[in-house]
């Protein structure tokens, strides 16, 4: 049945979790996110979930990927510094496909940095952090609403698709109490992972003759494979045929490429007839939006867009909104990093579909534009206030 | 050769035998020697020379890395031919 | 006893890539022996090791098994045996992978007490990188990392996982592989967290190093170094000087093992009701 909760953000993520069929939990002590593991730690045992303080970041992520491979839908939390230490482990879990949420309440860096301040500045981090070619699945909620509902699609994302997802929160959204209506558990859409069918001798963990995504057994059920982090065969034990190899590390950033248009959420706001449009994420697109009801009202035609998955970034209906955009302002609370992202995809023209035999293969539907693009950038742990957003777009108006 | 006279104590699989003399030292009877064989990279295996003085100890087994050299139980029969050639039955 | 080893094994898969000689095979051996005395299924045993020689041991044996990074199998091996905690969960891992980057790990799963069983293949050298040097490279031996001599004091990998908390103790080496298996078939139904210290030759990277490079006479010297506890109790200290002890030198069954606290927490939380 419907609830209404007043929570902040950490406690929505846990709340997603959960319900989302999270039963084992690994973390670590790191502002901003240890409510997180705190709400983990007393909700899991009382519903038969396993949750784990564990020596280390890398512990604690090397641990959860145990308990998702041991059957269980797993998450870990941290924020900046511990992230940067996990990154050995995400990669482990991108190249064993293994489901796993990783949680990142991203506060001021680099290094120890501003440990209770908000900061937008891990959004590269999440799509280059680990070695190697490697899928990503990013996602920045922006309402403590979304804090929940955004998990519940992280979860399924990474349990359709068999790699790990990151949510990316910050330190003001974590913190920001609001009322919130949870919808009933009913009306959810849980996704599981896809377990084998066939019989456990003819099982092989790393099958794409059941799609680009293999199912995944449990350990212990009967199934016995192998799973490895170095390149492998369908056996899932360890190649180096590079006429495989390229067609496997392809098929890993395929499942997440080819599946873009669906993963890719975005939030168009006034955006139809916007002559300036700003681009903005996660928390900060609420101030951006109070900057465009206050532009608005003042008789500028301004709109928003706004990424809901960062990565795979939503290129195409990025580039349909700026086709028509005069102006884009991209404002974002670190010194530029999705900027260079969103720069390359209007002015480009081109947005990756695929990647087949060494080519990317592009949609070029959508012309390049023309708009002029300003930035309203700052790292100093402040949020970025719809004033300055506000300012911006009276000048360029 | 005929199945019935191949039950002898100790047996070496040449696929696996990557010739390191670990069994060959360990043996208390000098029952394996190593022998040369162009046939494998490493040049050289170990081979099941008195089978007669084996007393099934199970040294060797044990001290081989490569799962390559079995040894029958005791208490199990054996027929085998000796190093000299002859017919050896072992009931037990 | 003889023992059918293709029951365990993934067969297809061998000769598998050891340096002829290398002890990896022989301790896996005595782990796949101390497994058929217990009479445990397949399906219920899950082996998880970490990068490095001793740790493609999981590729080979026919388990729910898993190669993850460098150091970090115990961190994997506490999830897959805390989301089922009533099957077997078995560590393989070198010297370099359990006790220098994966220090941390294995001092709090000795401090936890968790029913897995690590058997540390110590051939004092990281051997797959090309013979590195080791925590446990003995003093004043050649390695890679320390051509002049090796200036570093060695981890005593025993004393270490007791101090840590560790209820099974036990060292043995590849020259004695009866005992051996007998240590591991204890350590793996010892109910808490048991580690093995296995002394194994690597002949082709210590060894070579260090005058050692045929793999018969590093295993006599390993016989040679190693002296069993029985024996060490009649020496004094002078005698004991430069010699490791073998046999179960710790063994403890009174402190809680960690699934058993834990769930004891988890009945604790859902007697309290609520949320």
């Amino acid at each position: 049945m419907k609830r209404t909760v007043v929570a902040n953000g950490n406690e929505m993520v846990v709340e997603g979790a959960i319900d989302a069929g999270c039963r084992f939990f690994a973390g670590y002590p790191i502002t901003p996110s240890s409510e997180i593991a705190e709400g983990m730690a007393k909700r899991l045992p009382k519903i038969g979930g396993v949750f784990l303080q564990m020596e280390d970041e890398i512990a604690s992520v090397a641990c959860a990927i145990g308990g998702s491979l041991g059957g269980k839908k797993s998450m870990t939390a941290s924020s900046g510094p511990g992230i940067s230490l996990k990154q050995e482990g995400i990669g482990l879990a991108c190249m064993a496909e293994i489901p796993l949420v990783i949680i990142n309440v991203m506060r001021g860096g680099p290094s120890t940095g501003l440990p209770t301040r908000i900061a937008q500045a891990d959004v590269m981090q999440a799509r280059w952090g680990t070695h190697g070619d490697h899928p990503v699945v990013a996602i920045c909620p922006a309402t403590v609403k979304e804090c929940y509902t955004e998990t519940i699609r992280a979860f399924n994302i990474a349990e359709e698709l068999r790699t790990p997802v990151y949510v990316l929160t910050d330190a003001f959204l974590a913190h920001l109490s609001e009322k919130v209506e949870l919808p009933d558990g009913k009306e959810l859409k849980i996704v599981n992972r896809k377990r084998p069918s066939v019989k456990p001798e003819d099982y092989y963990p790393y099958d794409t003759g059941f799609g680009d995504v293999p199912p995944i057994a449990d350990y212990f059920s009967g199934y016995r494979f192998h799973v490895t982090g170095l390149n492998h065969d369908k056996t899932g034990f360890p190649d180096i045929n590079p006429v495989l190899q390229e067609s496997e590390e392809e098929r890993l950033i395929n499942k997440v490429l080819r599946r873009q248009e669906k993963i890719a959420t975005y939030e168009n706001y006034k955006i139809e007839d916007a002559d300036i449009v700003i681009v903005a994420y996660g928390s900060n697109a609420l101030g951006a939006k109070e900057a465009v009801d206050s532009a608005r009202k003042a008789g500028i035609k301004a709109g928003l867009f706004r990424p809901i998955t960062i990565w795979p970034f939503p290129s195409i209906a990025l580039q349909q909104v700026a086709a028509s955009a005069k102006h884009i302002i991209v404002t974002e609370v670190n010194l530029g990093q999705m900027v260079y992202e969103i720069e390359r995809i209007i002015l480009g023209g081109r947005a990756v579909t695929e990647i087949k035999n060494g080519n990317l293969i592009f949609d070029t539907r959508h012309p390049r534009s023309s708009a002029d693009l300003t930035t309203v950038l700052q790292a100093n742990g402040t949020p970025i206030r719809p004033n300055q957003i506000l300012s911006r777009i009276k000048e360029v108006a | 050769m005929s199945e019935p006279l191949n039950k002898p104590p100790v047996k070496i699989d040449l696929y696996l035998c990557k010739g390191c003399s670990l069994c060959v030292d360990v043996c208390p009877k000098n029952v394996l020697e190593m022998v040369n064989n162009p046939s494998v990279w490493y040049g050289t295996v170990a081979e099941v020379k008195r089978p007669e003085d084996c007393i099934r100890c199970f040294q060797c087994e044990n001290a081989c890395p490569d799962f390559s050299i079995r040894v029958v139980d005791r208490g199990v029969e054996l027929i085998f031919k000796s190093s000299t050639g002859e017919e050896i039955t072992k009931s037990k | 006893m003889a023992v059918e080893y293709e029951k365990y094994l993934r067969m297809d898969k061998f000769p598998h890539y050891w340096c002829p000689g290398c002890g990896n095979g022989v301790v896996l051996k005595a782990f796949i022996q101390a497994v058929d005395e217990l009479g445990w299924s397949n399906n219920d045993i899950g082996m998880v090791t970490g990068i490095g020689c001793s740790s493609r041991a999981s590729g080979y044996v026919d388990f729910n098994t898993m190669h993850t990074i460098h150091g970090r199998a115990l961190a994997v091996a506490t999830g897959i045996k805390m989301s089922n905690p009533d099957k077997h969960v078995v560590v393989i891992a070198g010297d370099g992978d359990a006790s220098a980057i994966g220090g941390n790990h294995l001092i709090h799963a000795c401090r936890r007490n968790i029913d897995i069983t690590l058997i540390i293949i110590n051939n004092w050298i990281y051997g797959m990188t090309g013979g590195q040097y080791s925590p446990t490279t003995p003093t004043g031996s050649i390695a890679a990392t320390m051509p002049y001599g090796n200036a570093d004091p060695d981890f005593d990998l025993v004393n270490l996982t007791i101090g840590a908390g560790a209820t099974f103790v036990a060292r043995s080496s590849v020259a004695e592989p009866v005992m051996l298996k007998n240590y591991i078939k204890k350590a793996l139904a010892h109910k808490g967290f048991s580690v093995i210290d296995a002394f194994s030759n690597c002949h082709i990277q210590w060894g070579r190093k260090n005058r050692f490079g045929d793999p018969v006479k590093l295993v006599k010297h390993i016989k040679s170094v190693t002296v069993s506890s029985a024996k060490a109790k009649r020496m004094n200290p002078d005698e004991l000087k430069g010699l490791f002890v073998t046999g179960i030198l710790y063994e403890n069954n009174e402190k809680k093992e960690y699934t058993e606290s834990y769930f004891d927490m988890v009945k604790r939380a859902q007697a309290k009701g609520g949320k």
